[in-house]
């Protein structure tokens, strides 16, 4: 198990390095920083000292040797249009995001268990079929038309809720409703097919025959068996959510890493671009170790292998 | 529990009327929810043929007497009964001349990641050794950071053009492809008929080929229908974010971004878009779950049999 563990972590950080020299040689093909920054009659001469201040004039190759010196010392650059250390702008961005998507999973969690689990408990019933429906549009809903729509409906006509912006709990209503849409549609989904199978199975029938309380053999034989399923699809959704999230910041001007993403891409400024994308990735790639762990918890046959 | 008794119960009954297996067309008869999204889908399908042809200049006149006129009015003739915009163009025509780019662009993508990641899990799962672990690390690594960002990225590089567009949504997608050919090939690879041509001196691109070809890409195909919807809200988000098609070209995601800026004023101008955009992924989505229902024997009773009583 813990070699299981070692091989992924050692995957992990070789894919980590092949994606930072990725992105470091990507980004530096997107055009010259100094057309966007300095004014377009900018003198020859000013082109030059932007270019040397910043390190852009030395080849390439000299370019990426002191970013991995200065990367394994901890610094990823100064980020040229906040002119602070990058990595400090993005770790503040960081817990908005992560706070977003944290809540938004475990509710999605919560709410597609119950849907999903009641739907399969009577298949074909009018609960089953309204709750297969709405989980298909919830997954087939495009999310910043639903985030414009919740805008026009909630913010502008009904004037219940703020447009945007950040602030107590009516600022985290609507990003956290659109959000959570795709993933709880796809996790009813999930869940539906993986309890079906479950309480078709043969240890429910044992566990009926033997009395067991009918909440017990929903909720501790069927769900605990169909549990896997669920888990690895709430994986995928995790970083499907920063999908979302970057359509979700965008539209609702939230100082997330995804807003930040995006601007960074749009003014050229390589050293965030490259420390949001190194922090985000580092952050997925944590995250599919720990749904490895939560896999062998869930089921000890892994275990054995 | 009482609902799948009466199916079973029911199969066992009418086992000997339903010998012979019901055509599909049949079958997609009776389900209400399955025949609506094919119907709709078809109409979409259509839209992509003619609509350019038929309404592509409906499309792009301007009329500045009827800017934002409200839908459900047909004084300006009936092609404003969705409304028009602030230049006074139909809001129906552009929906359906939109409709050729966000529908090709989607399809388009999906055959290029159904080609490219069927061809390369096939070669993942039959050649294993170095090839096969970089491209399922590669693949790894592709699928575990988000698409969108990366779609981002890319197109920043590269001009947001059609073509890159496509190539970059089918990319993204190539992970799932490689993941189920590769699983499917391991398992059959064992399998009597593989060895048994493998020591009558068949090569191993034969076998590749003519035996284990055939098995794998009807698997592929029952994700078509729902990677489908995945990549047009995918090309969706990015025409949005003003990274994907670029105007005068337009597409549904495109049409939602643009009215976004007059939405107090005109809120229909990015709702149908988007509605559209809905409406066909959850065809797409309703279709494939029928069809994994047909194409697999242990649930298609559910459809063959007749309803229920309840």
């Amino acid at each position: 198990m813990m070699r299981y563990l070692g091989r992924r972590a050692w995957h992990s950080v070789v894919a980590l390095c092949a994606l930072v020299m990725l992105v470091f040689f990507l980004v530096r093909l997107t055009g010259d920083p100094a057309n966007l920054y300095l004014p377009i009659d900018a003198s020859v001469a000013q082109r030059e000292a932007f270019s040397q201040r910043h390190g852009f004039d030395r080849p390439v190759l000299e370019q990426f040797a002191s970013f991995v010196g200065d990367l394994l010392s901890g610094d990823l650059g100064v980020s040229i249009r906040k002119e602070r250390p990058a990595l400090e702008v993005v770790l503040q961005a960081f817990p908005t995001t992560l706070s977003l998507a944290a809540i938004t999973m475990t509710l999605a969690l919560l709410l597609a268990v119950a849907v999903g689990s009641l739907a399969a408990y009577r298949p074909g019933g009018i609960f089953d079929r309204s709750a297969t429906l709405s989980s298909l549009a919830a997954a087939s809903a495009p999310d910043f038309w639903v985030a414009i729509t919740g805008i026009l409906v909630f913010a502008v006509a009904l004037g219940w809720l703020p447009t945007s912006g950040t602030g107590g709990w009516p600022f985290w209503v609507m990003p956290i409703a659109v959000l959570m849409l795709r993933p709880f549609g796809l996790l009813v989904q999930v869940v539906r097919g993986a309890m079906l199978d479950a309480l078709s199975s043969g240890y429910v029938k044992t566990a009926r025959a033997k009395g067991v309380a009918e909440s017990a053999v929903v909720f501790v034989h069927a769900l605990r068996n169909s549990s896997l399923a669920v888990v690895t699809v709430a994986g995928d959704q995790m970083v499907g959510i920063i999908n979302g999230a970057v359509i979700v910041e965008t539209v609702f001007g939230w100082p997330g890493v995804g807003k930040l993403m995006i601007d960074a891409v749009m003014q050229r400024d390589f050293a965030l671009v490259q420390a949001t994308i190194l922090v985000t990735a580092s952050a997925i790639f944590l995250l599919n170790m720990l749904i490895d762990v939560i896999y062998v918890a869930l089921d000890p046959r892994i275990r054995h292998q | 529990m009482s609902a799948k008794a009466h199916g079973l119960g029911g199969r066992a009954a009418d086992d000997a009327q339903i010998r012979r297996r019901l055509p599909w067309w049949r079958l997609l008869l009776r389900d209400r929810f399955a025949l609506l999204a094919g119907l709709w889908l078809a109409l979409l399908v259509l839209c992509v043929v003619v609509g350019p042809e038929l309404l592509g200049d409906a499309a792009t006149a301007l009329n500045l007497r009827a800017r934002n006129t409200a839908p459900g009015s047909l004084e300006t003739g009936w092609l404003s009964v969705l409304g028009t915009d602030v230049l006074g163009r139909s809001m129906l025509a552009r929906l359906v001349v939109a409709a050729r780019n966000t529908l090709l662009v989607a399809a388009s993508a999906v055959l290029i990641a159904l080609v490219g990641g069927g061809v390369l899990g096939m070669i993942a799962g039959y050649a294993g050794g170095r090839a096969g672990s970089l491209i399922m690390r590669t693949a790894d690594v592709l699928q575990s950071f988000p698409s969108l960002l990366t779609a981002v990225v890319v197109l920043y590089v590269l001009e947001p053009s059609v073509a890159n567009l496509v190539l970059i949504l089918a990319v993204t997608r190539l992970p799932v492809y490689v993941r189920v050919a590769r699983a499917e090939v391991l398992e059959i690879r064992e399998r009597l008929f593989v060895q048994a041509s493998l020591a009558l001196g068949g090569g191993r691109s034969h076998v590749l080929r003519r035996h284990i070809a055939p098995i794998v890409v009807p698997t592929l195909l029952t994700i078509l229908t729902v990677e489908f919807a995945v990549v047009m809200l995918a090309e969706s988000s990015l025409s949005f974010l003003g990274i994907g098609i670029q105007p005068p070209e337009i597409t549904w995601g495109l049409m939602v971004a643009q009215g976004r800026n007059h939405l107090s004023a005109a809120w229909w101008l990015s709702f149908f878009p988007g509605l559209a955009i809905m409406l066909a992924a959850m065809s797409a989505n309703v279709l494939s779950s029928w069809l994994r229902t047909v194409s697999d024997p242990s649930q298609r009773w559910r459809l063959e049999a007749p309803r229920a009583p309840r």
